[in-house]
């Protein structure tokens, strides 16, 4: 719409007259007061502007509209019978236009005018909504980012939470296991010394006062064989607990460990009158302690389950392989080595082949075979706290052969807690 | 033996010192046997001592007052009583404490026996091996005892 300032009601007419002929909407006003009042309440796109005028000229009126944010960028032609004052050019709107026309004017002029303004009008207040419209999409975009930013860093704070939770409770889990481990080998340790001396006394009777009394003495060799199972069991038991903390690997000499706990087992090998071959034993990194107990329990394995009516054999021997593997191909420059121990036995059906390495697992009769059901058990927990593997393979009355796979080299100067 | 050997026992248990005492009492040769009832008794009487010291000293590990290990950390560090030779007499057999005590400069470890045999041959052969050969001594009881020896 186009607003016409003029202060005489002819010149309202004649204008927009003119204006409405050539299909534009028109608005009069016919004060500098009345236009401004109208400005405020509506939105126009030209304003046509009377310079002579009582009150407010059109000057004054033109400083308004410039000052006021709404009309600002509305364009205005200015009608004067004087002679146009250059100032307004000068002073300059941003985005509307201003123009002069000499009274009395060439009514095509000022149409030509007009269209232009309006049209310079309408294009700058469609690209003043795209603009908006950007600004909206920036702004909405921007929230959005500042959106996902801020649930990004409370994911984060969430993720670094539950990770702080899960190192604490695994420092729990670790502190009970330590605790549990410490515990039994406490309890174990402490339990050991009234066995120990019941085992002593018990002793010290039959070979001081028992001597004339059979009975007496059929019983309480009953009493001690009864107290140094249980002494057994309690130090596999504490073996067992012991091997749950975290050991050293230090460079080992298996042929070594081998020959020592063979001088360990001196006594039960010379009553079983025992073989043993011993071939070449590799070098590697391992727990001394651990390595030293594994061999002793399998060889004990082995002496224990001996046929009755033969002497027991034990073989010995290893080499190196290529992978991790109880079949793998053998390979002098593997980083495993395969160590066996095959022995004469009475061996077992390998039915129960799972079963065997099972804490307290038994496949025989108490009666029959002595032992504590730990000892294979307390060899597989070695062999996996040295990254190893471990195999069996018998047939019943045919003896046994046992696997183990270890690395040469460990990954760590320390073993794993559980 | 042109001399009698002096043994020094540092233990708790009254069974096992009166036990001691029995076997180096029935022991065919004449033996000088002194006993402390802890560690810090033991350090005391040790520091106090007029004459030789100790030919070995047997030393329990769990004790009141002053344990083993801390008993044997004083010897070692004082230098009037450090050569006293020191074998742990415990009922441990846990690796740790024999990895602690050997550390700490003990010269042997045995496992209390369950057997009275076994410690008339540990009182016997340690006795015969003295002054020099404890070491020769100990390897022989680790062969011919069923008790844990290690040295």
């Amino acid at each position: 719409m186009i607003l016409i300032v003029d202060d005489l009601a002819e010149n309202l007419f004649s204008l927009k007259t003119l204006l409405q002929h050539h299909a534009y909407e028109v608005d009069t006003a016919s004060s500098g007061e009345e236009a401004l009042k109208k400005l405020l309440r509506k939105e126009y796109s030209l304003i046509i502007l009377d310079v002579q005028m009582p009150e407010m000229d059109g000057y004054e009126v033109a400083e308004a509209v410039n000052s006021l944010n709404k009309t600002r960028d509305i364009p205005i032609i200015f009608l004067s019978a004087v002679n146009t004052d250059k100032r307004f050019v000068n002073r300059g709107y941003q985005s509307g236009g201003v123009d002069y026309l000499s009274k009395p004017f060439d009514p095509d002029l000022l149409l030509l005018k007009v269209k232009t303004f309006v049209r310079l009008y309408e294009q700058t207040r469609e690209l003043k909504q795209v603009q908006d419209m950007l600004h909206k999409e920036i702004e909405s975009r921007k929230r959005a980012q500042a959106e996902v930013e801020s649930m990004n860093l409370s994911l984060e704070e969430k993720i670094t939470q539950r990770t702080r939770e899960l190192i604490y409770s695994n420092q729990d889990l670790e502190n009970r296991n330590t605790e549990l481990a410490q515990y039994a080998y406490l309890a174990s340790h402490d339990l050991q010394e009234p066995l120990r001396k019941i085992l002593l006394f018990c002793k010290v009777i039959r070979e001081k006062h028992l001597a004339e009394t059979q009975d007496a003495k059929t019983q309480i060799n009953k009493v001690i064989a009864s107290t140094e199972r249980m002494r057994d069991l309690i130090q596999d038991l504490l073996s067992h607990s012991n091997l749950s903390g975290t050991s050293p690997f230090t460079k080992v000499d298996l042929s070594e460990v081998i020959e020592n706990t063979l001088s360990d087992l001196e006594v039960a090998l010379h009553e079983k009158n025992a073989r043993i071959s011993l071939e070449k034993m590799p070098v590697l990194e391992a727990v001394p302690g651990q390595m030293r107990q594994l061999f002793q329990n399998l060889i004990s394995n082995a002496l224990k389950f001996s046929k009755p009516d033969s002497a027991p054999e034990i073989l010995m021997k290893s080499e190196l392989i290529a992978s991790k593997d109880i079949d793998a191909t053998p390979d002098p420059r593997g980083e495993y080595a395969r160590i066996q121990v095959i022995d004469n036995g009475i061996g077992f059906d390998e039915a129960y082949r799972d079963k065997i390495f099972t804490i307290f697992q038994r496949l025989h009769g108490r009666s029959e075979y002595e032992g504590t059901g730990i000892g294979l058990a307390i060899v597989k927990k070695i062999v996996e706290k040295h990254n190893g593997l471990i195999g069996a393979k018998s047939r019943e009355g045919e003896g046994a052969a046992f696997t183990i796979i270890l690395p040469l080299h460990q990954t760590t100067s320390l073993q794993r807690p559980e | 033996m042109n001399r009698t050997a002096f043994f020094f026992l540092a233990d708790d248990d009254p069974d096992d010192t009166l036990l001691f005492e029995e076997i180096v009492g029935d022991c065919p040769f004449p033996i000088r046997l002194d006993t402390a009832s802890d560690g810090k008794e033991a350090l005391i009487m040790l520091r106090e001592m007029e004459g030789p010291l100790p030919d070995v000293l047997f030393l329990d590990l769990n004790m009141p007052r002053m344990d083993g290990k801390e008993c044997l950390r004083e010897i070692r560090s004082d230098i009037l009583l450090s050569n006293i030779p020191v074998v742990i007499y415990t009922t441990s057999s846990h690796q740790r404490d024999i990895d602690d005590c050997f550390a700490l400069g003990a010269n042997g470890f045995i496992t209390k026996p369950s057997d009275m045999s076994d410690l008339e041959k540990i009182v016997l052969t340690i006795a015969e091996n003295l002054p020099c050969h404890l070491d020769t001594a100990l390897q022989q009881l680790r062969s011919n005892t069923g008790t844990f020896v290690t040295s």
